[in-house]
Formats: C-alpha cells, sequence, structure tokens
C-alpha cells in the first residue's frame, strides 16, 4: 500500500532548499517529496523551518537556492498569486482574513464570479453566495447562514473556516495547512482531521504542520521531522510512534544510526519500512 | 442567534453604517430649526444648503474612495483651483465643452502624479497630496498670473454650479461611485486594500493599478469640482478652493467613513456633506462670524475622527 507513493512521480518536489535571512539559516538544504493522494505532516521545534519551508512551496517567500519541481517540471513562483494559479494553496498559522470584508468577499478575494451589464463587468455577488454557503456548510455547519456578515464577527475557529474555504474553493491540487488547529476546539480538531482525510480522499496532496503528533500521525502517511532548517527524517506512520518522534525532534537524529540530516531526497525507500 | 445578528448589524452602523451621521445631520437641523425657524428651516435656504453639499460631495466621492482604501488626498482644493482656471481660459479659444473636458481632464492629471509619486517613489500619500496641494496651487497663480476669469453668462461652464443642475451632476456622479465602489471588483479591491494591504498582495491584487486609478478618480472629481465651484463664484480665481479638502474630508469622516480605511461608503458621504454644510449655513444664518464658524467646524472634524476611529488600526493610518 505504500508502493503507490514511491512509484507514482511526486506532484512537488523540494529539493536542496535554502533560506537565508541576513545571518539567520531558516533553511539548510531542505528537501521533500509530495504525492498525489498523501498527507505528509512536518514536525519541528519552534523556529525549525517549517513555516518557511512552506511559505517557499506557495511563494509568499523566495528561496535563497534550491529547485522546486512541480509535476517534473521545476518552477519559481514570485508570489501567492502565481502560486494559486498553478493550485497550490495555503492555510496560514496567522489567519490570513480582512477583517471588514464578509465571508464570500474573503473566499473570492481575486478571483471574484462577475457578470456583464450592459458592457460593465460586475460582480456577481449572488453566485459567490451560493457557491460560498455549499463550501462553509461542509465546513462549519451553521455559518452557512452568515457569508454576508463581515468576519470580524466571528469567532477564531470560525476564522480559520473561512480561510480553509478560500483555499478550497478553485480545485487545488495542493493543500498546505499551518498548524490548522491552533486556534480550534476539540470538536473543531476532529472536524479538521477528517477533513485533511476528505481531501487526501479526492486525490489533493496535503501537508499539515502541527505540534500536535497524536493529530498526525492519525491523518498523515508520512511525517518529515525538522530540525535546524535541515531533514531529520522522513518516515511512514505506520513504521514509527511518538516516542520516537519527539526523540528525533529534540535529538536531531545524532544518536540514531540512520542521519537522515543532510539531504538524503528520497527517504521513502529507506531501510527502515516494515513490509 | 438573533441577537448576535442584531449586535453585528448596530456594529455595521457604527462604522461605515448611515445610522450616527443621519443622526447627526437630524441633531443640526433641530438645533438651527429650533434656534432660527424662519430663515433656516426654508425652501429656498434648503436649496442653498443642497447646492453647498452637491459640490462638497462631487469631490468628496474621489476622496472617499481614496480614504476607503486606506490613504488621503489632501490636493483636491488646489486641483480644483487648476482646472477651474484651465476651463475658464480656454472657453474662449476652444469652446465651452471641449474647455470643461480640458479642465476636467487636468484634474486627473494631477491625480495620476499624486498616484504614481505615491506608488512608484513610495512615498506616504498624505505627503505626496500635500506637496501637490502647494504645487498645484502655485501653479494656479501662475498660469493666472495672479487674475481671476469671469465665467458669469459663460455658455455651460457659467450655468454648472446653479440649482438644480450641480445637484444633478452629484446625484449622477454618486451613481456612478456607487456601483464602482460597491458592484465592481475595483470597488471591492480598494476596501480590500484599505482592510489589510498585506493580504490584498499576498492573493494577488494589482493593487499599483488600483492606487493609481484611485488618485486619478479623485484628481478627476476635484476637477470637476472645480468647475462648479468657479461657476458658482461666477469667476476662476487662483484662490478657488482654498481649503476645500478640509471641509471634504470632514464631509467624508462625518458621514461615517473612518479614516482607518475598509468601511464606509459614497451614500455616507452624501449625508456628511449635508450635515457640514447645514452647519455653515446655520452658524451665518444665528449671525456666528467667520472665525467662530472655522472654529466650530474644526471642532466637528475632530469629533467626527473620534466617533469613527478604529483604534486598533491607529497604527496604520497613511
Ligand atoms: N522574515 C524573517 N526574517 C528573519 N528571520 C526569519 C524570518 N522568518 C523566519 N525567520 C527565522 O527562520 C527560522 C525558522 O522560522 P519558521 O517560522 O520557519 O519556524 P517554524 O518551524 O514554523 O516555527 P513555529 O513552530 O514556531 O511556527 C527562525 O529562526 C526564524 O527566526
Ligand atoms: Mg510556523
Amino acid at each position: 500500500m505504500i508502493q503507490q507513493s514511491t512509484d507514482a512521480a511526486p506532484v512537488v518536489e523540494l529539493r536542496n532548499i535554502e533560506k537565508r535571512y541576513g545571518q539567520v539559516s531558516a533553511l539548510r538544504g531542505m528537501s521533500l517529496n509530495l504525492h498525489k493522494g498523501e498527507a505528509v505532516g512536518i514536525v519541528g521545534d519552534n523556529g525549525a523551518g517549517k513555516s518557511t519551508l512552506v511559505k517557499i512551496l506557495c511563494g509568499a517567500v523566495q528561496p535563497t537556492s534550491g529547485e522546486i519541481r512541480l509535476n517534473g517540471k521545476p518552477i519559481g513562483f514570485n508570489s501567492p498569486h502565481e502560486a494559486r494559479l498553478s493550485g497550490i494553496e495555503i492555510v496560514y498559522q496567522d489567519l490570513a482574513v480582512i477583517g471588514h470584508l464578509t465571508i464570500t468577499q474573503n473566499v473570492f478575494l481575486g478571483r471574484e464570479e462577475t457578470r456583464s451589464f450592459a458592457g460593465v463587468k460586475l460582480l456577481d455577488n449572488r453566485k459567490m453566495d451560493r457557491i460560498t454557503r455549499k463550501l462553509i456548510a461542509g465546513l462549519d455547519p451553521g455559518l452557512e447562514n452568515r457569508t454576508r456578515v463581515s468576519v470580524d464577527s466571528l469567532s477564531g475557529g470560525q476564522k480559520q473556516s473561512v480561510a480553509v474555504a478560500r483555499a478550497m474553493a478553485f480545485g487545488p491540487k495542493v493543500m498546505i495547512l499551518d498548524e490548522p488547529t491552533a486556534a480550534l476546539s476539540v470538536e473543531k480538531i476532529e472536524r479538521m482531521l477528517t477533513l485533511i482525510r476528505t481531501l487526501k480522499e479526492s486525490g489533493l496532496a496535503v501537508i499539515l504542520i502541527s505540534h500536535r503528533l497524536q493529530d498526525i500521525m492519525t491523518v498523515c502517511d508520512r511525517v518529515v521531522v525538522m530540525k535546524s532548517g535541515a531533514l531529520v527524517r522522513d518516515l511512514h506512520v505506520c513504521t514509527t510512534d511518538i516516542d520516537e518522534i519527539v526523540k528525533l525532534m529534540v535529538s536531531g537524529g545524532e544518536m540514531g544510526a540512520v542521519s537522515g540530516a543532510l539531504g538524503s531526497a528520497h527517504p521513502e525507500g529507506a531501510s527502515t519500512r516494515s513490509g | 442567534m438573533a441577537g448576535k445578528l442584531a449586535g453585528e448589524k448596530l456594529k455595521l452602523s457604527f462604522r461605515g453604517g448611515i445610522l450616527i451621521p443621519l443622526v447627526s445631520l437630524l441633531v443640526i437641523v433641530v438645533i438651527f430649526g429650533a434656534l432660527a425657524p424662519t430663515r433656516f428651516l426654508t425652501i429656498p435656504n434648503a436649496q442653498v444648503v443642497l447646492t453647498q453639499a452637491a459640490v462638497l460631495a462631487i469631490v468628496g466621492f474621489g476622496v472617499t474612495l481614496v480614504i476607503i482604501s486606506g490613504s488621503i488626498d489632501l490636493s483636491v482644493g488646489s486641483v480644483a483651483a487648476v482646472a477651474g482656471i484651465v476651463a475658464a481660459q480656454l472657453v474662449p479659444q476652444v469652446g465651452p465643452i471641449p474647455a470643461l473636458l480640458l479642465g476636467v481632464a487636468i484634474g486627473g492629471v494631477a491625480g495620476a502624479v499624486n498616484g504614481l509619486v505615491f506608488v512608484y517613489l513610495r512615498v506616504p500619500s498624505f505627503l505626496v497630496t500635500l506637496a501637490m496641494l502647494t504645487t498645484a496651487r502655485g501653479i494656479a497663480y501662475l498660469i493666472s498670473d495672479g487674475e481671476s476669469f469671469t465665467v458669469y453668462g459663460v455658455p455651460i461652464l457659467g450655468d454648472l454650479g446653479a440649482y438644480p443642475t450641480v445637484v444633478l451632476i452629484a446625484a449622477a456622479l454618486l451613481a456612478l461611485f456607487w456601483i464602482l465602489l460597491n458592484k465592481t471588483q475595483m470597488g471591492l479591491y480598494i476596501r480590500a486594500l484599505g482592510g489589510s494591504e498585506h493580504i490584498a498582495r499576498l492573493v494577488g491584487l494589482p493593487l499599483n493599478r488600483i492606487k493609481v486609478s484611485l488618485f486619478m478618480l479623485s484628481g478627476l472629481a476635484a476637477g470637476l469640482g472645480g468647475l462648479v465651484l468657479a461657476s458658482r463664484q461666477g469667476a476662476a480665481t487662483p484662490n478657488l478652493g482654498t481649503s476645500l479638502e478640509l471641509d471634504v474630508i470632514t464631509a467624508v469622516v462625518l458621514g461615517g467613513t473612518p479614516l482607518t480605511g475598509c468601511v464606509g461608503n459614497v451614500t455616507n458621504t452624501v449625508i456628511g456633506a449635508i450635515a457640514i454644510s447645514a452647519l455653515a449655513n446655520g452658524l451665518i444664518i444665528i449671525g456666528l462670524t467667520s472665525d467662530v464658524q472655522m472654529i466650530v467646524k474644526g471642532m466637528v472634524l475632530v469629533l467626527a475622527i473620534l466617533v469613527a476611529l478604529e483604534r486598533s488600526k491607529i497604527g496604520i493610518i497613511k
């Protein structure tokens, strides 16, 4: 069952990504592959470089060096807008919604539906509302009746739903969730995990950054451990457990037999896998 | 649930809503109506107030968009003067209609310059437009050589400022600006820009184009305002529209469009314009001298800003 992920060509390949902020090295030669229908969890201490890595993938940050391939083709994003056009969506750790705009306006921002009226392109608010209501109803039941209300008046978790709805609205190929559960209640976390499974089943590649290791163990296929901007280990969840991950996060893998820290691009093939 | 929805509505009416502006207008009308019922509450006086308000509204619609985008335009008074003088000077040479169009176009050019400097030289809008306030005023004196050009009796240009023409112009402009702001992508992007420039950039909105267009629109509106003002005065003078920007900004803010951006509307500006005009008119009627009038107007501006301000956003007023 794991076979499929190693054989099929990856949707996204990040190779040897470096990112320096002046003297600070946020990423030092980090590599990561992503496959269709697969969820990858990224874990690591605060400042390990998780957010920087996904920001590079979604075009918000430009790498100092390294290569990004999308379906095998080298690609570079100058802005999140370009990444979105290629089907890469992110839900940010710090929620990126505009408080005074409505749910619908936030979901469609930058990609509005319009209709022509006497040669003038006008917003098709009704259509956008209809689509938003459907999306939101699936994500956060009850909230669909408030699509015309400004996002300011919503709770943190509800804002999260709006951000997720925006990421889902245009049929993405890759969905990145940077600590999506941080603002959520237990019940909402369950819903988020179910959502990730659904996204996976519908063929998306999902990246989940979270400090909640049990969540990653339940929904992800692989877990990538990072420390100080580099890969420590890339593991299948069925071959590991929370204890091992925590040890790797803390030690950086130095005491282990296998050192994945220096750019092993294809760790899936590692001998740690059980049959 | 119902209570929560009502709460949301109330909040809307507070910032960018129309309830408080309407109440302030009502208060102004009631006060002066009580102080001078026979002179304030008459149809001719209402026409005077509406005419005055129409001029503020015409210029104010452009400024409203700029303020909703999170910036400010201080140059409208001086730009109006240049437009008025250019149009008045050109009527004998090119005829009334081309002269009018050129006057408005000059306003658009000044606005575009504001926008281009703002965007590409990255100068805060209040500084750019403050510089334009001085520059355009200088140009007005330069091209007029300090003289005034009569527009009294000049076809079309001479009639623009009369009641009800000026009110009709304002109404037509209101419809245009309302559709632009509330029904088009450009309008939504103006709000998004005022709500969070960072997020607007993340989602890939064409911010530079929006900003330049905004200031150009404001310049065009100011240009049209200059023609109307000249017509009302009977002459285009180099001091035309001096301190107009203050009246206009007061009207916008009193209308409930906060300086912090994103919320507000051009309909609010209509209410604000009528309120500030009624106030000015009432102060004259009860016999206050012009220095006292200025003090009162200044206090109203501060009061309006205080009511409409969002303190949490105060760090990013541009
Ligand atoms: N814009 C920036 N300028 C300078 N340094 C930065 C910038 N962004 C990130 N860094 C640095 O890069 C390193 C990695 O940061 P990053 O946000 O990727 O960590 P993270 O793994 O997401 O942490 P957390 O779990 O706290 O979200 C940190 O040392 C951080 O200080
Ligand atoms: Mg992070």
